[in-house]
């Protein structure tokens, strides 16, 4: 073949047009493929080809773009990367320097997550009038979460620490990989066949979006929605919502918060009983000594320590109605004498003594002692006693007249 | 008013209920004494019996699976 030395161009020269006609073609790209041939280069920055089944694509990740990504790299991984074709021209090879990456699993997962929770909420799963109230003082919690692990640790703990009479029951499931989403809704279904139960904590530690897609899956949200037992969910992803979260009666940002959630602490309680005691002590006793202040208060009134003074008024009554009964008959027998003494006077003057100092005697037969009244009642001779004034007179009868 | 057997049988929230209510009803001074003692009484069985309940310490953890059937059994969990 022939050619025109004018027309020869040096290998720069191509790469350089090669460069400015890719770079300026291909660039704001979004590419899907695998990983492989990944090498993390001590400078930091990430190469690797992205692969299908038919070609491969040679990248470069640079480390300050590598620090936002949160996927980490690995061979067999699925990605979705956003970039540019680069050319580095000392090697006369095209590159996809990549910017952003979605971890292929990842960017489906977030897209079901979406899809399912406007289907749930529309449904009304997430729906306040559903939400059962939780408990103030359960009795008895269960577990609805790993058998190993932290978390189930930290509930026991707490719950232990908060409650110390409230029993717990582990109903354990898997937490995470493709099983885990029927295991968690089973538990659910076993609590609540199980039926002794006040209240079921359910969820896990913390973790990747994928160690916690259990917790959102609709199997998972349509037990929690049918349990007829109150669920606080405890999925230990502290700042995102999981389906799980929305369906749950409670939200728990770790399982330890859950657990606290879940039960009052004791000693709280200990002391409003111990204070509604003393309050009730106290009432009583206000009430008791106020009431014996005013039995005291009655007890030192007169009436009690002198009773006798109830009297003194009746005392006094009597008394003076027996001297006013003494004055009376005083007075009667008075009056009485006096009528007597008149009664008296007069029949003084009426007596035979009296009539004797007048200078009358009382001639008697001797020593008979009859009264002589005439002179037929004596013969001459007969002896006679005459009582004067004072004196008697023995005589004889000298003589009689008629 | 209450046995204890019957308080045993009462639910923890009905009992603080019930003590809260004996509290607020002697603090109110219109109950005469008969009344008072009474309520007084009644209301140191049920601060009792909630002290019991608070007090007693469950000491273990149960384990729920299920049978072939898959009706629940429950079995004590051993902790490490």
């Amino acid at each position: 073949m022939q050619y025109d030395s004018e027309s020869v161009l040096t290998v720069s020269q191509l790469t350089r047009q090669i460069k400015r006609n890719l770079e300026g073609s291909f660039t704001d790209l979004w590419v899907a493929g695998e990983i492989s041939n990944y090498i993390y280069h001590s400078s930091g920055h990430h190469y690797f080809t992205i692969k299908d089944d038919k070609s491969e694509l040679p990248c470069a990740m640079w480390r300050s773009t590598a620090a936002g990504i949160k996927v980490s790299l690995k061979n067999g991984m699925s990605i979705i990367a956003h970039g540019d074709i680069s050319v580095y021209e000392p090697r006369g090879r095209y590159q996809f320097i990549v910017r952003w990456i979605v971890g292929q699993g990842v960017g489906n997962l977030e897209l079901k997550f979406r899809e399912l929770k406007e289907r749930l909420q529309k449904e009304g799963l997430f729906a306040e009038e559903h939400k059962r109230a939780i408990p103030m003082f359960p009795t008895s919690v269960g577990l609805v979460t790993s058998e190993t692990g932290a978390a189930v640790r930290d509930m026991i703990n707490v719950l232990r620490r908060r409650m110390p009479s409230c029993r717990i029951v582990l109903c354990p499931v898997a937490v995470q990989g493709d099983k885990a989403a029927e295991d968690i809704a089973r538990g659910i279904r076993l609590c609540n066949d199980y039926g002794d139960l006040d209240l079921l904590i359910v969820g896990r530690g913390g973790g990747s979006l994928e160690d916690l897609w259990a917790f959102n899956e609709e199997v998972v949200a349509r037990a929690i929605f049918e349990s007829e037992i109150p669920i606080i969910s405890a999925v230990g992803h502290e700042v995102d919502f999981t389906i799980a979260d929305f369906t749950a009666d409670l939200r728990a940002p770790t399982p330890s918060a859950a657990a606290e959630l879940a039960v009052p602490d004791y000693r709280d309680l200990i002391g409003d009983v111990s204070n509604s005691r003393s309050r009730m002590i106290f009432s009583l006793k206000s009430r008791m000594d106020s009431l014996r202040e005013s039995l005291d208060r009655l007890a030192s009134s007169y009436v009690f320590k002198r009773p006798e003074r109830i009297f003194e008024g009746h005392r006094q009554r009597v008394d003076e109605l027996s001297s006013a009964m003494v004055r009376a008959m005083n007075l009667r027998v008075e009056r009485l004498g006096n009528r007597l003494g008149s009664v008296d006077g007069r029949l003084g003057t009426l007596s035979p003594k009296s009539v004797l100092k007048r200078g009358y005697a009382i001639c008697r037969t001797h020593p008979d002692g009859a009264v002589v009244r005439s002179s037929g009642d004596v013969d001459v001779n007969d002896m006679i006693s005459v009582e004067l004034s004072e004196g008697t007179i023995l005589g004889r009868v000298e003589d009689r007249e008629q | 008013m209450n046995d204890t057997e019957q308080l045993e049988n009462i639910g923890f929230e009905e009992l603080l209920e019930r003590l809260e209510e004996s509290v607020d009803m002697l603090e109110s001074s219109d109950l005469p004494i008969e009344g008072a003692l009474q309520i007084f009484e009644d209301g140191i069985k049920l601060s009792k019996e909630l002290a019991k309940r608070l007090a007693a310490a469950e000491k273990k953890i149960a384990k729920l699976t299920a049978d072939e059937s898959g009706e629940p059994i429950v079995e004590d969990f051993e902790e490490e």
